[in-house]
């Protein structure tokens, strides 16, 4: 831009309407003396089509024209011009403040009085120039604002359809499950995650990052990705939260982390193991008794600790099939109604009681948050999500899609893993099992029976063998606790024993056969009466042997019962 | 006769009339001829409209005049316009008739001076 550059240097095109052929002929000599072009109409209507025609920079109106008057050809000429700045002088004789005033609200930008001074008129066109000039850079800069704006735009919803195939994903339309995410930016800060674990129970994971928008956005991209792989291959939940606080710990700058709450549900044993850090508290609702326990945050967010000060301990709960477990993030307790007064807990476990019955508690919640808010802001983002305890196998397990077809990998092999007492202290070496027992081609979709047989007999073997527990703890809930609290001392202080997994694959031309071997240090036990009993009562203890039972072709205890070996016959797909 | 100093007693003001010279050069004659043609027939519009009692038409050409009698220097004869324009605005044409000969001859007297100055000027 010239802004050096006196504006009257340029040669512009100005329209002069006025009916007094004496007043156009003063004024367009005033004007051509100035070195502008001038362009005369005698009446309202002959401006506005000369207007049209040449489109000049400046107008120049009488105010009392005949056929049309000079306000009514300044409103047309305004309304032609868009937003294109076109100034418009009145030119007049009015001395009324009135009718000088309509002049102005008819989209008049000044006067210019008779009689006519030279001097004025072309301080008051510069000035005009001016603004002008002020005008268009200011337009081209909107344009280009819009235009990056748009652009922008643009890229965020690309980002979003990725994030949101990303952070809200994994089986969240299974049926035990219900959600409510609001974006309060178009990219909210919360993260909601669940994945089938390959022995057929679930994860799920509720995020809350700091901030909102791109910033909070793109910590969930390695967190939800270490969650579906490590779920997928069959981490634990405190591997997967530890992996997961480690990650954001390295790559997300202070003061940003991740509220979370991280719960393995095990449809198998009913029971949940929940890790929570920063959340407001979650429910747990007992559909028998209706009774709502909620469960509280011990941690600090994921994102904070370096691994080394990281506690990934679980709280555990028993869990009745049909009860509901809640987890929200602080923009529901944190809701604020028109009054600033907070949602709260008491009005979450409120709304929770309203409910007409179990399936209609979610429903009341999101309304009663809703009614809440009213016409109030919304400041932070909303995530409500509801899990339901189902049954073992009542949900169907997601398709691992692999063929047979075309696969190369080990079909006859055998390998024996032995672990000794400090892995067994701080290792869990299922997902490893599972990932070099899952090369086998085509054997894939069965990574969860086998998953389960051999999460069976390693936890048979570990509890019962290496560390010589007895399961006749488990018979009671009260007991169930202790048998896990004891489980957890006595891993913490082990310095003698071993397991030792045996593996031998041999192909069929329709499959294979999988023999998994598992021996422990334990001093056995006597088996025949324990299958006999545990076939009897079906109840909380040892339930891992008829399961592993009803999946495989043949179990067979050996020795003393320090061993017991699992022939599993597949078929392809 | 036509010094720098404002003289109430001219018809039209000397300063603006240099002014004007200025600015239109050889036009300055067609100005003169063009406002005393259109003073002519807006004279003969509003002695029509004041015997019709338009009051309208007479604010309308009596702000015209005083418009454009403003721009060639006139003093008295736009004043006396712009009486005429509030009689027609406030629709009380009363006493209009010796108003509008007060207008008819102060128009006369500008004619002249501005004749003597066409003339002075070729």
């Amino acid at each position: 831009m010239q802004l050096s550059a006196s504006p009257t240097e340029k040669k512009i095109k100005i329209l002069v309407a006025d009916d007094n052929e004496s007043d156009r002929m003063i004024l367009s000599s005033i004007i051509n003396k100035q070195g502008h072009h001038v362009l005369t109409a005698a009446d309202g209507k002959e401006a506005l089509a000369i207007f049209k025609r040449e489109r000049p920079q400046i107008v120049l109106l009488d105010a009392i024209m005949p056929e049309m008057d000079g306000m009514e050809a300044a409103r047309c000429i305004k309304e032609f011009a868009g937003d294109d700045f076109i100034p418009v002088l009145f030119l007049t004789s009015l001395q009324d403040a009135n009718a000088l005033a309509d002049c102005l609200d008819a989209g008049g930008d000044d006067f210019l009085s008779k009689p006519y001074s030279q001097v004025i008129l072309k301080a008051k066109l510069n000035a005009f120039l001016r603004m002008r000039s002020m005008h268009s850079l200011m337009q081209s800069q909107r344009d280009e604002i819009a235009q990056h704006n748009q652009h922008m735009l643009h890229e965020q919803k690309v980002a979003k359809a990725v994030f949101d195939n990303v952070a809200h994903s994994g089986c969240l339309d299974s049926p035990n499950i219900k959600y409510m995410l609001s974006p309060l930016a178009m990219f909210n800060g919360d993260v909601l995650l669940a994945a089938q674990k390959p022995s057929g129970g679930m994860h799920v994971l509720l995020g809350d990052f700091t901030g909102h928008g791109l910033p909070a956005a793109i910590g969930a991209m390695p967190m939800a990705e270490i969650f579906y792989y490590m779920t997928g291959k069959g981490f634990a939940i405190t591997d997967i939260i530890s992996e997961i606080n480690m990650k954001l710990k390295s790559i997300l700058p202070v003061g940003v982390f991740c509220c979370s709450c991280m719960v393995d549900f095990s449809f198998e044993k009913q029971i949940i193991r929940i890790w929570s850090g920063g959340l407001p508290d979650s429910f747990l609702y007992r559909s028998g008794n209706r009774e709502i326990i909620p469960i509280k945050s011990r941690h600090l967010p994921l994102g904070i600790l370096s691994p080394d000060d990281f506690n990934n301990e679980l709280q555990l709960f028993e869990m009745a099939k049909g009860d509901r477990l809640y987890i929200c993030s602080d923009g529901i307790s944190e809701a604020l109604n028109s009054a600033g007064d907070m949602f709260g807990e008491e009005r979450m476990i409120g709304a929770m009681r309203e409910a007409k019955d179990d399936e209609e508690i979610f429903n009341t919640i999101q309304s009663a948050v809703t009614a809440f808010m009213g016409e109030s802001e919304r400041d932070d983002d909303i995530t409500l999500l509801e899990v339901k305890m189902v049954g073992d196998f009542e949900l169907q397990s997601e398709h691992f899609g692999a063929s047979n077809a075309g696969q190369v990998g080990p079909q006859d092999w055998s390998m024996q893993y032995e672990l000794g007492p400090k892995t067994l202290r701080e290792f869990n070496p299922l997902p490893l099992m599972l990932q070099i027992v899952m090369e086998v081609p085509g054997l894939r979709p069965y990574s969860g029976q086998i998953y389960t047989i051999l999460a069976e007999l390693f936890s048979n073997g570990l509890e019962h063998g290496v560390l010589g527990l007895n399961s006749n703890l488990k018979a009671t809930a009260t007991g169930f606790m202790e048998y896990y609290e004891e489980r957890t001392r006595l891993l913490e202080s082990l310095d003698s024993g071993y397991i030792r997994f045996r593996f031998r694959h041999n192909p069929k031309p329709e499959g294979g056969v999988l023999v998994i071997r598992l021996e422990d240090s334990g001093k056995g036990f006597n088996y025949q009466e324990k299958l006999k009993l545990n076939i009897q009562r079906g109840a909380y203890s040892g339930r891992g042997l008829p399961l592993v039972q009803s999946l495989s072709d043949s179990i067979e205890y050996l020795g003393v019962g320090n061993a017991v070996e699992v022939t599993y016959v597949w078929q392809y797909d | 006769m036509f010094g720098n100093m404002t003289n109430m007693n001219t018809a039209v003001k000397t300063e603006m009339i240099v002014e004007l010279k200025d600015i239109l050069a050889e036009d300055f004659n067609t100005l003169v001829e063009s406002f005393i043609d259109d003073a002519k027939s807006r004279m003969i519009k509003l002695k029509h409209a004041i015997a019709s009692r338009s009051s309208e038409i007479v604010r309308r050409e009596a702000h015209s005049l005083k418009g454009s009698s403003l721009n060639l220097g006139a003093q008295l004869l736009p004043q006396l316009c712009s009486e005429m324009e509030e009689q027609g605005k406030a629709g009380d044409l009363t006493g209009c008739e010796s108003l509008f000969l007060k207008i008819e001859t102060e128009l006369a007297r500008v004619e002249t001076e501005l004749t003597q100055y066409t003339q002075a000027s070729s």
